[in-house]
């Protein structure tokens, strides 16, 4: 597929989501992008906003196999991955899969749960597979999970681990609708007059690991690399944050920022889709000094802060092989 | 409306109050203080000009570190509208400012300055006249130079008063000429991109590859407007920078996003451009130059 086609094939896919998830076209955009950068999503927002609602219409418009889990404190690992069983008509251990064998799984409110049964999730999530009783066993493809994340409870809920947090591609925070989308919203459900959009299907997993390809195609020059390394050196360096970015931030910018590129019908990648894709990126890997708490700053504010100090490439190419500074920017 | 464009409204009305309290002192009577802290009213008085003047700065310096914050976020954030600290933090300059004012009007209420009102000569009986004969004369006070500190002070009170005013006028003015719709309500001026225009045509004309002859074309553009004081900023992108030319309202149309895109498409990809590119390149600058007004060359 090439980057035009996976364009087109991208725009009918954020319009048919857009039947049933108003107002939120950049959100979708966003939540696409990862998954064709091959990665998961951590929707993180107050209850009610949609989260739901976003994971299901994805694996229906996908058409991916979906799986859903409530994350509860009393859920076990084995719950997640599966767990053995005894055959008694073969008398032998049996592996019964867990909800995790899926294409599409949505980890509603992942917090809730110890970090226990959370951690049973990361080699999911890392490497697309589950080893069980010392045998490993491949993950369908496309594996990705949409996570959701109750930022203001406090109660009975766990804090993700940074080792966790880091498996995500992406953190997306999505806000309350403006007055006119809610509105909207509201009237296309008395319109309907049902719960639940019916959606179609307007592609499926081949052809979601087919647009996948077709992002592993988008070009990236040197310099934009290096663009990348001294955004995520900045998080490192700056006074405010505690522990910056991962090198697998980087990577995740990067093949965001070619999602970005591809969603536009581009080939290679520009400064601009870097930044635009930097925030969900990179905020979630980055862990703030305690004291800012205090002062309201988040990790968003620290990365969009720095993305306006880190020098974007130069305007000329010639410039930058010789090391010369004929023009800044 | 923006915190110095409403500053820049009220400074000149703040500063005819003033003026209006300091002219006031010359014509009417001076206030009473007889209070037990008469004695000590003018070292009050310079007390809490201090402490004022120290709130004062410290609440100059907090605003200055929150606009620097401010103006470090993207340009997509970037709001004229006044947040809630930011707010507080203009009514608190303005109430300690005022305050200062105040203190500074009483204390020279309190220095019995008469010299702008001529004193009533005093009617002396002829019989008085003739009785007794005028005192004599202090000794050792004839010789000493009497200097009058107080109207120097007070003159210089209202000199610096009127000054303020006529500068606080003169911002005023030119907060509004430069926010008046149509000019530069950003850094890009029309004359600059005209000028520019016309550099990266130049430029384009002179390379035959269609690669080389674009980057060529923009950087010429971008160097015009550095040269002109309007550079790119380090962390800005090309779109960024001709983002703000067409929110001016100078560059309307398309090209400009045109040549942008031409410009990323030469700069940042690999795989080949055509002359079909170049003329496009070519195209859009043509329109810039019609859309600024400048003569197209063909």
């Amino acid at each position: 597929m090439t980057p035009e086609e996976t364009a087109r094939r991208a725009a009918a896919i954020l319009d048919e989501l857009e039947r049933a998830v108003v107002g939120r076209r950049r959100t979708l955009e966003l939540v696409l992008i990862g998954i064709l950068a091959g990665g998961h999503v951590l929707l993180e927002d107050l209850p009610g906003l949609g989260k739901t609602l976003i994971a299901r219409s994805f694996a229906r418009v996908l058409g991916l196999d979906f799986a859903r889990i409530q994350f509860t404190p009393d859920l076990l690992p084995s719950d997640v991955i599966g767990a053995p069983l005894y055959d008694q008509r073969n008398a032998e251990m049996v592996f019964r899969p867990g909800p995790v064998f899926t294409q599409l799984l949505l980890a509603d409110e992942i917090n809730r749960t110890p970090p226990k049964t959370q951690a049973a999730l990361l080699e999911a999530m890392g490497e697309g597979q589950v080893s069980v009783d010392g045998q490993t066993r491949p993950l369908p493809s496309p594996f990705v999970v949409l996570a959701t994340d109750n930022p203001i409870e406090y109660e009975g809920t766990y804090e993700l681990p940074e080792a966790q947090l880091d498996r995500f591609l992406m953190r997306l925070r999505l806000g309350y609708l403006a007055a006119g989308d809610e509105t909207d919203m509201l009237r296309r459900r008395v319109a309907r007059a049902a719960e639940n959009v019916a959606l179609t299907p307007v592609t499926d997993a081949a052809g979601v690991l087919a647009m996948r390809e077709s992002l592993e195609r988008v070009e990236i020059s040197e310099d934009l690399l290096d663009y990348v390394v001294a955004i995520v050196t900045a998080t490192r360096q700056d006074a405010q944050v505690q522990v910056g970015a991962s090198p697998r931030g980087g990577l995740a910018l990067i093949q965001l920022a070619r999602g970005q590129a591809l969603l536009h019908q581009r080939d290679y990648v520009v400064p601009d889709d870097i930044k635009q894709v930097a925030v969900p990126a990179l905020a979630h890997r980055v862990t703030l000094r305690p004291e800012l708490w205090v002062r309201q700053v988040s990790a968003d504010d620290v990365v969009a802060r720095l993305l306006a100090a880190v020098p974007t490439p130069r305007t000329d190419p010639a410039a930058v092989r010789h090391g010369t500074a004929a023009v800044t920017g | 409306m923006t915190a110095r464009q409403q500053l820049a409204r009220l400074l000149p009305l703040a500063l005819l109050i003033a003026v209006a309290i300091a002219g006031l002192r010359g014509a009417v009577a001076v206030p009473r203080w007889n209070g037990p802290l008469r004695a000590d009213g003018v070292a009050i008085g310079l007390a809490l000009e201090v402490v004022l003047g120290v709130l004062l700065v410290v609440t100059m310096r907090l605003d200055a570190t929150a606009r620097r914050e401010a103006e470090q976020r993207p340009l997509a954030e970037a709001s004229d509208e006044i947040g809630v600290p930011a707010g507080l933090r203009f009514a608190l300059k303005w109430v300690l400012g005022c305050g200062m004012l105040a203190v500074a009007a009483a204390l020279i209420a309190n220095l019995n300055l008469h010299f702008l009102i001529k004193p009533h000569p005093v009617v002396v009986p002829p019989s008085r006249l003739r009785a007794k004969p005028p005192p004599k004369p202090a000794a050792g006070g004839g010789g000493t130079l009497h200097i009058p500190v107080g109207p120097i002070l007070y003159a210089l009170l209202v000199l610096a008063l009127v000054a303020a005013v006529v500068v606080s006028i003169w911002w005023a003015s030119r907060l509004r000429q430069a926010a008046r719709p149509g000019l530069f309500a950003g850094d890009v001026g029309a004359e600059e991109l005209r000028e520019a225009v016309e550099s990266g045509r130049a430029a384009l004309a002179e390379l035959d590859d269609a690669r080389a002859a674009i980057i060529a074309c923009y950087l010429a553009m971008e160097r015009t407007l550095g040269e002109r004081g309007t550079a790119r900023g380090l962390a800005d992108t090309p779109d960024e920078l001709l983002s703000r030319a067409v929110a001016t309202g100078v560059v309307r149309g398309a090209a400009a996003g045109r040549l942008t895109a031409l410009f990323y498409e030469a700069r940042f990809s690999t795989h080949p451009l055509g002359p079909g590119q170049r003329d496009a390149a070519s195209q859009a600058l043509d329109e810039l130059a019609a859309e600024l007004g400048a003569e197209v060359v063909p």
